[in-house]
């Protein structure tokens, strides 16, 4: 609903992308420019998808899985960035930030099988070679998905594109993915993994982005145990982690690869990373009871 | 530097069962899929044979025969639909073609709600026949939520009985 203050006009729109609603916030000087810039915003997020989505097959992931192997492959720049991302962040995790988990994703029904070849599961994200011209090769077999991260990435793409258009202050939430700019300070609620109808004011952010991970919706059952779409490296397996991170960051891109990475490798271990990239992360603990026992570890 | 990771003492929790967003009133849905042109509204309800159809060619259930229908004079639609998943109830609106593809989707409203209000029917049923005038303020103080929105999987099951009642119905309509 549009909403007036003296002299900047706040227009909110959403639409299914990137697999979740991707909520828009944008205030500029009229409506039209407003409606302009979250067009501009939502375009940006349709390329993203259209260029690093695993289900579309005319994607450069979906080339780069099919071909890389065999030879280099021409991708976006927008593509090549975020696979730069994608190997900084593994290198600096030690390898638990890792995109070659396709082939663990399909094998738990995450992703669809389609029409991807069968990879070899030794390799991973060191395997991807970065080449000039924004081409890449795979020095063997993979199959990668950059799930999160092009989600972090969409949100920062789409806050640039707001910013070009003239808005003055905005956010773009797409599902677990936030990023905030401009005057707006905005207070974020995290919903308690133990019950996510239930919300909890985490803090309040501005010129910021947030990442969350979290087990519901996504949780499914394997063998016995509720897992997540996060397969960690170290067994090739779904995580099993049932709490809620939230990593807060400059851009919204970091804040997803770095909650990955405190999700798998817990936050005391994260901790040096964390504060490399100026970042703080979030515990809920699912176990309500066990968290109250818990002192604050740290005041916010 | 303080340290990076801050464990949350549940004491905090503000405790709330909903969340809800009211982003277009179908007025405004008109005016931003379709800018600039008018648009003339179509009285139309499936018969229980086009219900049939419709629910056999996209595999999803038709909960309301009554349909909310706009047409443009290039032959384009605006269909306001809605989808009622296990905690989320949301309004949508979809622009089609002359000839039939999705052009734009916008979320209309948005709301989710937990426990006692869900389980109950008559939650259930007071959106029966709703098309986002009415809208339901369940917490209108929480605007950024980090961490999942219910997932898409329920609007793109209302596209795909969209475009099956175009297939079926309005491509044939006069």
């Amino acid at each position: 609903m549009p909403s007036c203050s003296k002299s900047s006009i706040e227009i909110r729109r959403a639409r299914p992308l990137l697999g979740t609603l991707v909520d828009i916030r944008a205030t500029a000087p009229t409506t039209a420019l407003a409606e302009r810039a979250v067009r501009a915003a939502f375009a940006a997020l349709d390329r993203v998808q259209a260029l690093m989505s695993f289900h579309e097959p005319t994607s450069n992931v979906s080339q780069l899985n099919r071909q890389a192997a065999q030879h280099a492959v021409c991708v976006d720049g927008w593509t090549h960035q975020v696979l730069r991302r994608a190997k900084k962040m593994h290198a600096v995790s030690g390898g638990l930030f890792e995109i070659t988990v396709a082939a663990a994703l399909i094998r738990h029904g995450w992703l669809p099988r389609g029409a991807t070849p069968r990879a070899a599961a030794a390799g991973c994200t060191t395997d991807l070679t970065l080449l000039p011209g924004n081409r890449v090769r795979f020095r063997q077999p993979l199959l990668i998905d950059l799930g999160g991260i092009a989600k972090g990435f969409a949100v920062d793409r789409a806050i640039a594109a707001l910013r070009r258009h003239g808005a003055t202050a905005g956010a773009v939430n797409a599902g677990g993915d936030l990023r905030v700019f401009g005057s707006l300070r905005a207070p974020v609620h995290v919903r308690r993994p133990e019950s996510p109808g239930e919300f909890q004011l985490l803090t309040s952010v501005q010129n910021s982005a947030l990442a969350t991970s979290a087990p519901y919706y996504a949780a499914r059952m394997i063998s016995g145990h509720a897992c997540v779409p996060i397969i960690d490296p170290r067994n090739g397996r779904p995580s099993r982690q049932s709490d809620s991170v939230t990593v807060q960051a400059r851009t919204c891109v970091l804040a997803d690869a770095l909650c990955k990475i405190v999700w798998l490798a817990g936050a005391d271990v994260a901790a040096p990373i964390l504060r490399r990239y100026r970042a703080t992360a979030w515990l809920l603990a699912s176990n309500r009871s066990a968290t109250q026992s818990t002192p604050a570890r740290h005041a916010a | 530097m303080r340290h990076p990771c801050i464990l949350l003492p549940a004491v905090l929790v503000a405790s709330t069962s909903g969340y809800a967003v009211t982003y277009l009133t179908a007025a405004q849905a008109q005016a931003v899929l379709f800018p600039e042109t008018a648009l003339a509204p179509v009285a139309r309800s499936l018969t229980a044979g086009e219900t049939t159809a419709i629910e056999k060619s996209s595999g999803v259930r038709v909960r309301q025969r009554e349909l909310h229908l706009w047409r443009a004079p290039d032959g384009g639609w605006l269909v306001v639909d809605e989808v009622l998943g296990k905690h989320e109830f949301i309004t949508f609106a979809v622009a089609l073609t002359a000839g039939g593809a999705v052009r734009q989707i916008e979320i209309m409203d948005y709301r989710e709600s937990y426990g006692a209000e869900v389980r109950n029917e008559k939650w259930r049923a007071q959106f029966a026949g709703k098309t986002a005038t009415a809208p339901l303020q369940l917490d209108a103080d929480i605007k950024n939520i980090s961490g999942a929105t219910l997932s898409c999987r329920h609007v793109t099951d209302g596209v795909k009985r969209i475009l099956a009642t175009h297939a079926l119905v309005l491509k044939i309509l006069h």
